[in-house]
């Protein structure tokens, strides 16, 4: 199942001018537990996915609010000369369609 | 302290809010009443350019509306970033639509200003003098020429300076860049709130109504603090916080949920719960504030990079699709080979072009998972120049290059662009570039501002 479709949120913002941060919220518990349960969002596949150094990625489940962070740096400052993205808005397909194996699988 | 209300307009000043809820926030007895008028959200340009992202006409409604109910109830309205960058001149602006409204209600008001620019010549010297701290390896990159050919730098400004203006009696304080959350913070930290409560209260209101469960407009939000925590509530009774919108709210804008920054210190969420109080409102208790050992304040810096003309055209051409890559390659090869001939080579002109493929990979680049080309193309060609002149010019060219360029596929003639816009070159004007990612320490939490009282009316 996509984690678009588990989700009821995958968004994608600045957090400042230099950084990008990811939001993956949750309407259920359960949701939560799988994706978090799985680990299948780590600091290694956001390095991966966004061509970015492990060192330089931030992952927080944060259960009050049934959510998942992942944060990075942005490739180039907000708004800058080839900038593609001022307000980091678009930068979520990868999650939303990153593949969440099923519990029984 | 028994406890303290607090009453944001709306999350960004001129953004709107609706009349009756800021009515009925007001009888909810708040202490002040606060607005968020800036962000560095909308990219370099307004701190390097001085421009304001909303029109005089659509703040100086909001304000109006502001100033009348806070003048009611004898309560202060505090403005924070005003203008958009908070620049020292967005902050005078701003006190001149006060007066404005000031005049045109016959009234008088007590208007405290908080300028918090300063010249990029002192913050380049203070960073050869090793005073500045980078955040980031960017920051860490920055060299004191670049901070110096800033256009404009401004320290953000924590509640401090927003708390002697309140105690000096200001029924007006419009603050130049300050932390977003120090706008809703300062009043109650001068009443004796925890700083847990206060800062924390203090960031779900500088976004209005973003922390409601679902958000139809923006819209005014209402916060009374007592001992150990907190209730937010909308003020219009249609709408609604649920504790997982009001949670959720952590993560917006935010690196971490669990921690935010602040000049002062940091707001730890960690601990905090939450509960539903009611239908509409959510009660939040466990925050915590650790104070930092030392006062820092984050700088902005904006440097002028230049001039940009573009030009965006659709193309739908499948034999042309087909072969989209090398044809832009051919085409970006013939562009730099021209643009040589007109305005020598790139290095030496200081000249630039970029192609992005809207419908492939404008969002996200090399980054992108699934660059698949699609049935019909957006091509936004963009050129950089050191003066608007040379960058119209250029991109005059390339507009006419690119619309007849030689497709393989086809014999004879082509024309490739769908061009909307006659002409067809947009100029964009002067482009900007953040420079600083660093704190300073200044040797007190008033050392970086001024403070200055007028009177509006």
């Amino acid at each position: 199942m996509r984690l678009g479709d588990l989700a009821r949120l995958v968004r994608s913002k600045n957090a400042g001018p230099f950084t990008l941060t990811f939001d993956v919220i949750f309407d259920e518990e359960a949701a939560f537990d799988r994706v978090t349960g799985s680990g299948i969002i780590d600091a290694a596949w956001v390095a991966r996915t966004y061509g970015v150094p492990e060192g330089d990625v931030q992952v927080h489940a944060y259960r009050p609010g049934l959510a998942i962070k992942v944060t990075i740096p942005r490739e180039l400052p907000a708004g800058s000369r080839g900038d593609r993205d001022i307000f980091g808005a678009q930068q979520s397909a990868p999650l939303i369609e990153l593949d969440i194996p099923s519990e029984d699988a | 302290m028994s406890s303290v209300g607090c009453l944001a307009a709306t999350g960004q000043l001129g953004s709107g809010f609706q009349e009756a809820s800021l009515r009925a926030g007001l009888s909810m007895d708040p202490a002040f009443i606060g607005c968020d008028a800036g962000s560095c959200d909308f990219g370099p340009y307004y701190l390097g350019s001085g421009k304001s992202h909303f029109s005089d006409q659509v703040v100086a409604r909001d304000l109006r509306l502001m100033l009348l109910a806070a003048r009611e109830r004898g309560i202060p309205v505090i403005v924070g970033s005003a203008g958009t960058a908070g620049l020292d001149a967005q902050v005078d602006h701003m006190a001149g639509l006060v007066d404005g409204i000031a005049r045109e209600a016959q009234i008088r008001l007590r208007v405290t200003t908080v300028h918090t620019e300063l010249e990029p010549a002192a913050v380049a010297a203070m960073h050869a003098g090793g005073r500045l701290r980078a955040l980031s390896a960017l920051g860490e990159s920055a060299r004191a020429e670049d901070i110096a050919a800033c256009a404009h730098v401004v320290g953000v400004a924590g509640a401090e300076p927003l708390m002697a203006a309140v105690e000096a009696g200001a029924d007006v304080i419009i603050s130049g860049r300050c932390t977003d959350a120090a706008i809703f913070a300062s009043v109650p930290l001068l009443e004796g709130a925890a700083p847990g409560p206060a800062w924390h209260a203090g960031k779900l209101l500088e976004c209005g109504t973003a922390c409601t469960v679902k958000r139809r407009r923006p819209d005014s939000m209402y916060a009374r603090i007592d001992g150990d925590g907190f209730v937010v509530v909308p003020p219009d009774a249609d709408t609604r916080c649920s504790p997982a919108s009001v949670a959720a709210h952590n993560l917006y804008e935010t690196a971490s949920p669990y921690e935010l920054r602040e000049p002062s210190g940091v707001l730890d969420t960690t601990a905090c719960e939450y509960l539903a109080d009611g239908d509409r409102a959510v009660r939040v208790t466990g925050s915590a504030f650790r104070p930092a050992e030392r006062y820092t304040v984050k700088l902005e810096g904006a440097r002028p990079a230049g001039y940009q003309s573009i030009f965006l055209g659709a193309i739908r051409d499948p034999v042309l699709l087909d072969e989209l890559d090398p044809w832009l390659d051919g085409l970006a090869a013939a562009l730099e080979e021209r643009f040589e001939q007109v305005a020598g080579p790139a290095a030496d002109g200081g000249w630039a072009l970029r192609f992005r493929r809207l419908g492939v990979d404008a969002a996200m680049g090399s980054r992108e998972p699934t660059p698949r080309v699609p049935h019909e193309v957006g091509l936004v060609v963009e050129v950089d120049a050191p003066e608007q002149r040379m960058a119209r010019e250029l991109a005059d060219i390339a507009a006419h290059v690119a619309l007849h360029y030689p497709v393989e596929g086809w014999t004879g003639l082509v024309s490739n662009l769908a061009l909307a816009y006659s002409p067809a070159v947009l100029d964009r004007g002067p482009v900007y570039e953040w420079v600083l990612d660093h704190v300073i320490d200044p040797a007190d939490a008033l050392g970086l501002v001024r403070i200055q009282e007028r009177t509006a009316g």
